[in-house]
């Protein structure tokens, strides 16, 4: 119950430079993403994209959406966390943005599905249900680099959605309290 | 004279008789205090320069300019979230301005174990009676604690709990709860508004949007080199140095020793980057029936030290008041999803709690990534994890007795307690494993420790590299172990005392 005990659990850097291998056979596994998905990443991603592939973007809104539980086409739903996600990581240190990509790769891959998730499906295609089942699975996972990468993709998602003012009113935040009104 | 990055001409090159790296507690207290001597002084910042109408109140864009890595700075594995400014002042432009003096336990325990001297609670007194009437420190009265600090100083007085009302650096203040976010009323007397102008008034220079990478020994001069930065992309834009005798490393616990490491100086015991303290912290949050609203008002003005040593180890935990951003809490809060989302619709009614574990047997590491920037490592302790456990109980314990309807720890799967009897059962329960449970630090302290013994230590009691002749590290990197309480008083009359020093022993050359 303490992480004093070994072995060293693996940190990004490490989990990310182990997986160079997988990614490269996840590279391949990219490469037959179903024509069914890109005609949908054509349709649906914002055009000018400064970050995500058209692919990530969808993924990481679909991420988003179910982690934020403000689903696309339900109410309150004010804010494109994966735009801003886009925007965010446009700006940042290239060795932030090389893990992200990774990340999204492998958190949306058929191998990473089958292997960790149990499911014949990758992340973007999976329904509603399903894909809280998979992201409940990588919050949960006995393998320390699944709940990082949890974390990672918690992080942006809860930022960029809740950094919003579009965000605020459904919270009954209204913003810092005018001068002598904060009791 | 304070210039902006995009005001450097380039190639930038200066002198003077002391250059100092960071403009926090550590590096703006020491300019002020060596430009006051008639020292040439140069200070780098990293950051940029922002003054009150930058600061709208939003967390945008707070975290955007005031914040080390936006944020989102944290260790390796994400376990802990890392908590920094980087701007002017440091974060002292972005804290709560919680203003406490070191506990004598505490430096007694340097004395002790690593024979630090001339700074026992005696040493020190005057230089702590001198920061805190420059920072007009003082406790506020009753009527100014706000709901969420209220359940703290009624739940643990409630439970027999022994309660303190904590200094603040403020004049004139708005309560407008904006503290974290940078003040828009100029009402905390951050570094940025005290010891910098101070500083400049007095003849030194701040280059801000500067990020040093290196410092060479030349002789008994040294060179510190760096890159000019964009203000809005932090892209390079050109290269500066800074010829001194005296350098002054003031970066901070995470990014001081990074400069070191890179420079390869000051570190023949092996130590630079190594024994990172955190002052480790979690939260419970409960749900009021009554309004708390708890990012408004006074962020931090009251805590419960009952626990903080009360088992002679100079160990165990610390419970105060937090202010609750949108963003920050929807990273906070456990779970995700649906669930997550009433969580946050509950904001209005929402109480918060820190626990902060001074640590006995955790510690962490910063390193060098293969990009030239921080990579942090930490390892809880079996000791310090049972801290925190008992920590998150007894802030439970104060939420209820002070009304709360159920209380929620951090953690990863949502751990909801409905009534007391089941906070001991709740919590032992729970997984307490990395990233089981969200952490932060706003303390990160020690990586360039201070001692006596140039094996096991890297600067001395003045802070001087027991290596490098004319070095100094000035931060929360020197001090030997966790403090227990919030450091900047700690780390102000540190500074100040350590900068007379070096001006009576150092003579200037840069005319």
């Amino acid at each position: 119950m303490n992480d004093m005990t070994p072995p060293a659990p693996m940190g990004r850097r490490r989990f990310l430079r182990r997986s160079l291998s997988g990614a490269a056979a996840l590279g391949v596994a990219s490469a037959l993403v179903p024509a069914r998905v890109r005609a949908r990443s054509r349709n649906d991603a914002p055009g000018k994209l400064q970050f995500f592939t058209e692919e990530e973007y969808l993924v990481f809104s679909g991420a988003a959406a179910r982690l934020t539980g403000h689903y696309a086409s339900g109410p309150g739903n004010r804010v494109d966390a994966a735009l801003r996600a886009d925007r965010f990581l446009g700006t940042e240190d290239p060795e932030i943005q090389d893990q992200i990509h990774l990340l999204l790769t492998i958190f949306n891959s058929l191998p990473a599905a089958v292997l960790l998730g149990f499911t014949f499906s990758k992340f973007i295609d999976m329904d509603g249900t399903a894909q809280d089942k998979y992201l409940e699975g990588w919050m949960t996972s006995s393998f320390a680099f699944r709940r990082t990468a949890f974390q990672a993709l918690k992080r942006l998602a809860m930022s960029m959605y809740y950094t919003d003012e579009g965000a605020w009113e459904e919270i009954g935040y209204h913003g810092i309290v005018s001068p002598g009104e904060g009791r | 004279m304070i210039v902006r990055g995009r005001d450097v001409r380039t190639p930038m090159h200066d002198a003077a008789d002391v250059c100092i790296i960071g403009s926090g507690c550590g590096g703006g207290a020491s300019a002020k205090i060596l430009s006051g001597a008639g020292k040439k002084v140069v200070l780098l910042e990293e950051g940029g320069y922002y003054t009150s109408s930058d600061f709208d109140g939003t967390e945008a864009t707070a975290y955007q300019k005031l914040y080390q890595r936006r944020a989102g700075q944290a260790t390796e594995d994400l376990g802990v979230t890392v908590l920094q400014g980087r701007c002017v002042g440091g974060s002292t432009t972005v804290n709560w301005m919680t203003s406490l003096r070191t506990p004598e336990f505490t430096l007694e325990d340097w004395r002790r174990k690593f024979d630090v001297e001339g700074l026992s609670g005696r040493d020190l007194e005057p230089y702590f009676e001198r920061v805190e009437r420059y920072l007009n420190v003082h406790p506020e009265p009753e009527e100014n604690h706000n709901a969420n600090n209220r359940i703290i100083l009624d739940g643990a007085r409630a439970m027999g709990y022994r309660t303190g009302v904590n200094g603040r650096n403020a004049r004139g203040c708005q309560k407008s709860g904006a503290c974290g976010l940078g003040c828009p009323f100029d009402a905390k007397l951050s570094v940025a508004l005290t010891y910098i102008p101070d500083a400049v008034k007095q003849g030194a220079t701040l280059y801000a949007d500067c990020r040093a990478e290196k410092i060479e020994l030349r002789g008994t001069t040294k060179r510190v080199s760096g890159n000019i930065l964009d203000p809005d992309t932090r892209v390079p834009t050109g290269e500066f140095s800074v010829e001194a005798p005296v350098v002054i490393v003031a970066a901070s616990a995470i990014n001081s020793p990074v400069l070191l490491l890179k420079s390869r100086i000051a570190n023949s015991s092996g130590e630079v980057g190594k024994n990172l303290t955190f002052h480790l912290t979690t939260a419970v949050a409960g749900r009021f029936d009554r309004l708390i609203y708890p990012s408004g008002g006074i962020p931090q003005s009251v805590y419960c030290d009952e626990f903080l040593n009360s088992a002679g180890d100079s160990g165990g935990f610390w419970i105060e008041a937090v202010p609750v951003y949108p963003a920050l809490a929807a990273l906070a809060f456990p779970g995700f999803g649906e669930a997550h989302r009433q969580s946050m619709k509950e904001f209005p009614h929402t109480g918060a709690s820190i626990v902060l574990v001074k640590e006995t047997d955790s510690s962490g590491r910063v390193t060098v990534n293969d990009h030239g920037r921080a990579s942090i490592d930490y390892r809880r302790g079996p000791r310090d994890v049972e801290y925190m456990k008992q920590g998150v109980a007894a802030a439970a314990r104060i939420h209820f007795a002070a009304g709360a309807k159920d209380v929620m720890t951090l953690h990863t799967s949502p751990t909801v307690i409905r009534y007391p009897g089941e906070i001991e059962r709740k919590i032992r329960g729970a997984s307490w494993e990395r990233n089981d449970i969200a952490l932060f630090s706003a303390h990160p302290l020690g990586t360039c420790r201070m001692g006596a013994d140039a094996r096991s230590s890297v600067v001395d009691s003045r802070c001087q590299a027991h290596d490098v002749p004319g070095l100094f590290v000035i931060d929360g990197s020197v001090t030997p172990t966790s403090l227990g309480v919030n450091p900047q008083i700690t780390l102000l009359a540190i500074a100040e005392k350590s900068a007379e020093w070096i001006a009576e022993n150092f003579a200037g050359v840069a005319r």
